[in-house]
């Protein structure tokens, strides 16, 4: 296992080299000079060229990527220019609330996904399995922020149970916390949690089909216990490829459901940046979170093998 | 080149040929009730698109203060925004920025990622590479990439359409690199290679065609996806510049006023939410039909 383990993360490192590539390409896509696109266009030459300097655009490319690398390896994702501070400090700050909605998010998508696709595969073909499809259905063609507006406009303005769009920091306590972002997190995992029902319902259905199921059942075992025990126990193998998936979507999902519930979190940051022509910090952020999903891959695909003894790691 | 003892008899075979193939489709359409629903869904708002100009009761580009915030009424089916454009036909003209925006994003990462995929698939040696180029740009949360790409091009259509294309380019090439694998290794390729046809023809004329069936399918899910994303970007400011109304576009104009004139919302994304259905409907059912072994592939 640990052979498999230093294997897979040998196996990231050339990902992760393009995933920073693309990265550092990114500040060279913008029309013009850079230095002049973020300072504007009153900006005097001596400034320009300080941050030319500053930004090591006056090298040569592929010197600037090679310095470049050499710091993003050891942490440093930059300076950011509006903020005078580290770009890795920027996000730091404001990473509790991303990495707690993502969080939040992920585990709605992940328990109504599961329930969703057991209970439609269970009643297979009924009014129930017809319903949570196309409710699943629903949750894939909806854009998320239509559905955040939707539950401010119900459950904050109409029926005031949770607040609108403020954020209680962890500090003040968990459940404040949490409540403050139930809604947002309510919204990126429903969304979420229709691929997931759909992949549960499919798998087990292939599954429920087999003899070792009807053999469970004709020794007497209770149906809840073929079920979650047997059933779905090999039904979670195509389940949590796809909750690896999830993840990516959750990550991006974040940064719009920020703006919809004004929280104070990184996706507000890049949005800012852009708006400030940041480019630092929007290159880190993107190689911060980038290489996070990156990881929960390699996780997803360690659990694979706990889950299924049949995947050998070679 | 043989020559043809009877062209009659072929005529009636070509014939007899098409009118088969015609009624397999039509047999194909019947037998998944999920696509026909989609297809119907999508003539709809394809029909909506191109009578614009018609079905539309206002301009939708022109300001009218004096009826500002009005709910939905007859004169204003959908109601009116807070400079008092009419929601209905601004809804009606945003499909066509939204379908444009879709179409294209499907042509070019088509073109690209197939073009990718056959060259990967078929030499074995740009394929390590390829992939990998391919892998790194998976390894991006989408929305993050396409949000991180629209800030350095800028807030342009085109800009939208070049940025998710890209974003979309690795999964159509994966698709089209599996199915060239196992393409490649048949019989048909191996004569065509034997009698010297050049690479470049036997990609196009007797590999690409294999690939059309999951290119289709992969295509709606792209369509709908890219509806979903022009509208997110657009609603962060960062797609299609305010003053063009697309359906994310009319949203973020409504935002500040869902307490009071919720309508400025609700329409536009139930428009996104019909024409996203319909394509997955059609994605699905053709997906079933074509190969059901793909359900949670693609």
């Amino acid at each position: 296992m640990k052979t498999y383990i230093f294997r897979r993360l040998i196996a990231l490192i050339p990902t992760l080299l393009i995933v920073a590539t693309i990265g550092f390409l990114l500040i060279h896509l913008t029309p013009g000079d850079p230095a002049v696109v973020m300072l504007g266009e009153e900006a005097t030459e001596e400034q320009v060229d300080m941050l030319r300097q500053q930004l090591g655009l006056d090298l040569p490319v592929p010197i600037q990527f090679g310095r470049w690398l050499g710091r993003l390896v050891q942490g440093d994702l930059g300076q950011s220019i509006f903020l005078k501070r580290p770009v890795t400090t920027a996000i730091f700050e404001r990473l509790e609330c991303t990495l707690l909605l993502t969080m939040y998010g992920l585990g709605i998508a992940i328990v109504l996904g599961i329930i969703m696709g057991i209970l439609a595969a269970v009643r297979h073909n009924t009014l129930i399995d017809q319903s949570l499809m196309m409710v699943a259905l629903l949750g894939v063609s909806m854009p998320s922020f239509w559905l955040g507006l939707n539950l401010i406009l119900l459950f904050a303005l109409r029926w005031r149970m949770f607040p609108a769009a403020s954020y209680t920091p962890v500090a003040q306590g968990w459940n404040l916390a949490l409540r403050s972002l139930t809604l947002p997190a309510f919204t990126l995992g429903f969304v979420s949690a229709a691929p997931i029902a759909r992949m549960v319902r499919s798998s087990m259905l292939q599954v429920l089909n087999q003899d070792y199921i009807r053999t469970a059942r004709s020794k007497g075992l209770r149906e809840r216990t073929v079920i979650v025990a047997h059933a779905f126990r090999n039904a979670l193998i195509p389940t949590v490829t796809i909750i690896g998936m999830t993840v990516g979507g959750l990550i991006g999902g974040a940064m719009v459901i920020e703006q919809v519930f004004a929280l104070p979190g990184v996706g507000r940051l890049v949005l800012s940046s852009i708006a400030r022509r940041d480019y630092p910090v929007i290159q880190g952020i993107l190689i911060f979170f980038s290489s996070i999903y990156v990881f929960v891959n390699l996780i997803v695909d360690i659990i694979y093998v706990y889950i299924d003894p049949r995947v050998k790691y070679m | 080149m043989s020559v043809n003892p009877n062209p009659a008899a072929t005529t009636a075979d070509d014939d007899r040929i098409r009118r088969s193939a015609l009624a397999e489709g039509w047999r194909t359409i019947r037998r998944s009730r999920m696509m026909t629903v989609g297809m119907v869904i999508m003539t709809f708002v394809c029909l909506v698109a191109l009578l614009a100009p018609m079905l539309a009761t206002h301009k939708p580009l022109v300001l009218d203060p004096m009826n500002r915030i009005q709910p939905p009424s007859r004169d204003h089916f959908f109601g009116t925004d807070d400079v008092g454009r009419d929601v209905y036909s601004r809804v009606i003209y945003g499909s066509r920025v939204s379908l444009a925006v879709g179409a294209l994003v499907v042509v070019f990462s088509n073109l690209l990622g197939a073009a990718i995929g056959l060259l990967s698939g078929y030499y074995d040696k740009v394929d390590k590479i390829l992939m990998r180029v391919m892998d790194g740009l998976m390894a991006f949360p989408t929305t993050l990439l396409a949000i991180a790409m629209m800030a350095a091009l800028g807030a342009k259509m085109s800009n939208v359409i070049i940025a998710l294309s890209i974003v979309y380019v690795p999964r159509v090439a994966r698709v089209v690199r599996g199915v060239v694998l196992t393409v490649r290794e048949q019989a048909y390729v191996e004569a065509a290679v034997a009698i010297g046809a050049p690479a470049w023809k036997i990609m196009l004329f007797h590999i690409l065609p294999n690939c059309l069936d999951p290119i289709i399918v992969q295509s709606s899910f792209i369509f709908a996806a890219s509806v979903l994303s022009e509208a997110a970007l657009s609603y962060l400011g960062v797609g299609i510049p305010p003053w063009i109304p697309s359906w994310g576009n009319i949203m973020t104009g409504g935002r500040l006023f869902i307490n009071t004139a919720p309508w400025m919302t609700l329409f536009p994304g139930v428009a996104i939410i019909i024409c996203v259905l319909g394509l997955n409907l059609f994605g699905d059912g053709l997906r079933d039909l074509v190969d059901p072994r793909l359900r949670g592939v693609i």
